[in-house]
């Protein structure tokens, strides 16, 4: 079976910064998985996720996304993947109901179809009280529910989450997590960037972490603390993996 | 086209619900055009107000000082000062008061100027009209004798010094017309005098509007036979020469009577094509070139909708979806673009009824090509909007799209004649607001507004505003390629 995601030898530097970003990565990421992709701060995580979704072009190497050679079409994968972004991604000064609705047309859907989207997604992030209340006046919760349904309202393949629990309280936390599972239940391919680990063990069916624009380590949660001794849990083992040293 | 109406109508919430930019946008132009409509209408009014000041010292006490004092009196530009602190002011008077500072400039009519100017005539019509060019008159010592002398201070400005000079030449030779024309009648035998003056007269009030000269060939042919039989005319009396070609054009007109005591009337004649008829007026200049002012400044909203995207995350999610990016551009220069277009017709609204209703002014006339005008409505609008995509593209922040916007915004404007006209620049920044997209907007709708211009006369200003505008756009477009 080949993957969903293929990438191999892939390499990426920034115009104007001598420094490698990514040095030659080799991924593969299954359809339906529930991929993390973890690593510590400017480990390349970004890059590489902006890469996949057609943002960055990359300097040598191969991503093939669907079947999609990214180096030359990828335009055509903007239909099938949906990208929940660190920052919120989110007009506001518009409602919430105007944001979903805004991403739901840009993605085609109009009419009876849009408005059951919007109303179905409302319901999953459970804003039903907020969807007529603007952005800017939103909590921090609403906002990042709020941002996780303007990139599933048309039912992406392949959902980019990159840190989609940063800065919400444990409530809207496990309304995520519940979510995200129940996502990936239905068959959709998830990756997911995380700095808390727990995260990752809890929810990844198999992690990837990078550190300096390298792989330094794949498998399942079990097997990487597995693979690790003296490591009982994925925080233990990106410790050991990735050092204690202070990243910028 | 779903994509573009979703995103103009996403652009038009953002717009409509950012008051205080709407009251940037639409308030602020209205309040800009009032205030300097008004106070520019005030400076007038106290400049017309105000006489200048001239000092004035008769030594002459004749005809041609009396009559140099009524026209300027009578001018209604100057205020003749001949005494000061109860003391008729001379010569040394004059200077010192100038030296002081106190006026700026002095007329001295010098003794003896009238009778000067008499006895130069009459050795003129001699010379003319009596077949006597072997005799030239001798030199004799009024030939020495200035007539009229001019004392500026220093710091007079060109433009005043100019100003006052032109207006005595004028006066003077209204003068010396008079006194040639009454020493001519003076040398006729008296039958003869009597029964010329008027046509001579006619003819001759006829003629100093479209010859060069008072005495032609043509004269002795239409009255040869009222004329002696020893009377030659054979020589142009070239001292008196003047171009009238340029004095109609200036505006001035003789005065039909030349026994009246107005001796010119100034009257302006404007360089406008033969079907204009708008009054060129302080409103019909103020509106369009602060409605292009006004709509220049969508440079801030609009950079600043390109940034908070940029910089919000909205621009990554925006990236991904399956839409052109020209296509989320057209959105937002569909919305902006209107929002111009409003902004102009508020302007052209408060030409048309708020000033003429708080300041008295003429309303704003818009002219009968209102094809060009709606052509150059949108073309500059487009070009404003070109201007804000350029500014959202290379700025980083908000501060630095607001600040650079807002300067460039003014730099265009002072290029593009809103404060002050092309005409009265210096050469090398006349050279440089060739460049100012403003201009190209202003001078369009001036020449519409003004001059009653078809679309072909202000075809080359559109040109370059869409062009300005499609090259924003095309820049705009390959910077966001680029950055990938």
């Amino acid at each position: 079976m080949q993957g969903i995601i293929r990438i191999s030898g892939l390499k990426k530097t920034y115009k104007g910064n001598p420094e490698v970003v990514l040095k030659g990565i080799d991924l593969e990421i299954f359809a339906g998985e529930f991929f993390g992709l973890l690593g510590p701060n400017a480990a390349g995580k970004t890059t590489l996720i902006s890469i996949i979704c057609g943002l960055l072009r990359y300097d040598q190497g191969r991503v093939v996304v669907n079947e999609i050679d990214m180096a030359n079409h990828y335009r055509k994968i903007n239909r099938f993947i949906g990208l929940i972004p660190q920052e919120i991604a989110l007009y506001p000064t518009l409602t919430v109901k105007e944001n979903l609705a805004f991403f739901g047309q840009m993605h085609g859907l109009s009419g009876k179809t849009l408005k059951d989207k919007i109303d179905e997604y409302i319901e999953v992030v459970q804003l039903e009280h907020h969807a007529g209340k603007r952005i800017a006046t939103c909590s921090g919760g609403i906002k990042r529910r709020a941002n996780l349904a303007a990139g599933l309202i048309h039912d992406p393949a392949i959902v980019f989450l990159d840190e989609p629990t940063l800065g919400v309280d444990a409530q809207s936390m496990n309304l995520i997590y519940e979510y995200l599972k129940k996502l990936n239940g239905t068959g959709k391919t998830i990756i997911y960037t995380t700095h808390y680990m727990k995260e990752a063990e809890n929810l990844c069916n198999r992690v990837t972490i990078i550190d300096d624009g390298r792989i330094i380590s794949k498998g399942t949660p079990a097997e990487l603390i597995k693979n690790n001794p003296g490591c009982s849990d994925l925080g233990q083992v990106f410790i050991k993996l990735t050092g204690r040293e202070l990243r910028d | 086209m779903k994509h573009l109406w979703a995103i103009v109508k996403k652009e038009y919430i953002q717009v409509v619900r950012d008051i205080p930019g709407l009251i940037i946008l639409f308030l602020m132009p209205m309040v800009l055009i009032l205030a300097v409509t008004g106070t520019q209408e005030n400076a007038f009014e106290e400049l017309n107000d105000s006489k200048a000041e001239i000092l004035f010292v008769d030594d002459d006490h004749e005809y041609l000082s009396k009559t140099i004092e009524d026209g300027l009196a009578k001018s209604g530009y100057f205020h003749v000062v001949k005494e000061i602190r109860g003391k008729t002011l001379d010569v040394n008077a004059a200077q010192q008061e100038i030296a002081a500072g106190n006026y700026q400039v002095g007329i001295v009519i010098n003794r003896g100027a009238t009778a000067f100017a008499r006895e130069k005539a009459r050795q003129r019509i001699r010379k003319s009209f009596v077949n006597d060019t072997l005799s030239t008159p001798a030199q004799t010592q009024s030939d020495q004798v200035k007539t009229v002398s001019i004392i500026y201070d220093p710091a007079t400005r060109d433009s005043y010094k100019n100003a006052v000079t032109s207006s005595l030449q004028r006066l003077i030779l209204s003068v010396e017309v008079k006194i040639i024309l009454s020493t001519f009648f003076d040398a006729l035998p008296q039958e003869l005098n009597a029964q010329m003056q008027q046509p001579i007269k006619s003819y001759l009030l006829d003629q100093l509007k479209v010859m060069e000269g008072v005495f032609t060939e043509e004269l002795k042919t239409r009255l040869g036979e009222y004329l002696p039989t020893d009377f030659h005319i054979n020589a142009q009396p070239r001292e008196i020469k003047f171009d009238m070609t340029e004095d109609i054009r200036k505006g001035i007109k003789f005065n039909e009577d030349l026994e009246s005591d107005k001796l010119i009337t100034i009257d302006e004649n404007l360089a406008q094509s033969q079907n204009a008829v708008i009054k060129p007026t302080l409103v019909q200049n103020n509106v369009p070139a602060f409605a292009l002012f006004a709509m220049f400044f969508i440079v801030i909203p609009l950079a600043g909708s390109m940034l908070t995207e940029r910089n919000e995350g909205t621009y990554n999610r925006i990236r991904t979806l399956p839409v052109k990016y020209i296509t989320i551009l057209w959105g937002k220069i569909v919305v902006y673009a209107s929002i111009c277009l409003l902004q102009l017709i508020l302007m052209i609204i408060t030409g048309m009824y708020l000033l003429p209703l708080i300041y008295g002014m003429p309303p704003l006339e818009l002219g009968s090509n209102i094809f060009a005008l709606v052509c150059a409505a949108f073309s500059s609008a487009f070009a404003a909007i070109g201007f804000g995509l350029l500014v959202g593209t290379f700025a980083s922040t908000q501060s630095q799209a607001g600040i650079f916007g807002s300067f460039m915004v003014l730099i265009l404007a002072i290029l593009g004649g809103i404060f002050l006209p092309v005409y009265m620049m210096p050469g090398p920044m006349q050279a440089a607001s060739i460049v100012s997209p403003v201009r190209w907007g202003v001078d369009s709708f001036l020449d519409i507004f003004v001059r009653e211009a078809t679309i072909d006369v202000i075809g080359v200003n559109l040109i370059r505003l869409n062009v300005f505008f499609v090259v924003s756009l095309l820049i705009a477009l390959l910077t966001f390629v680029r950055r990938k």
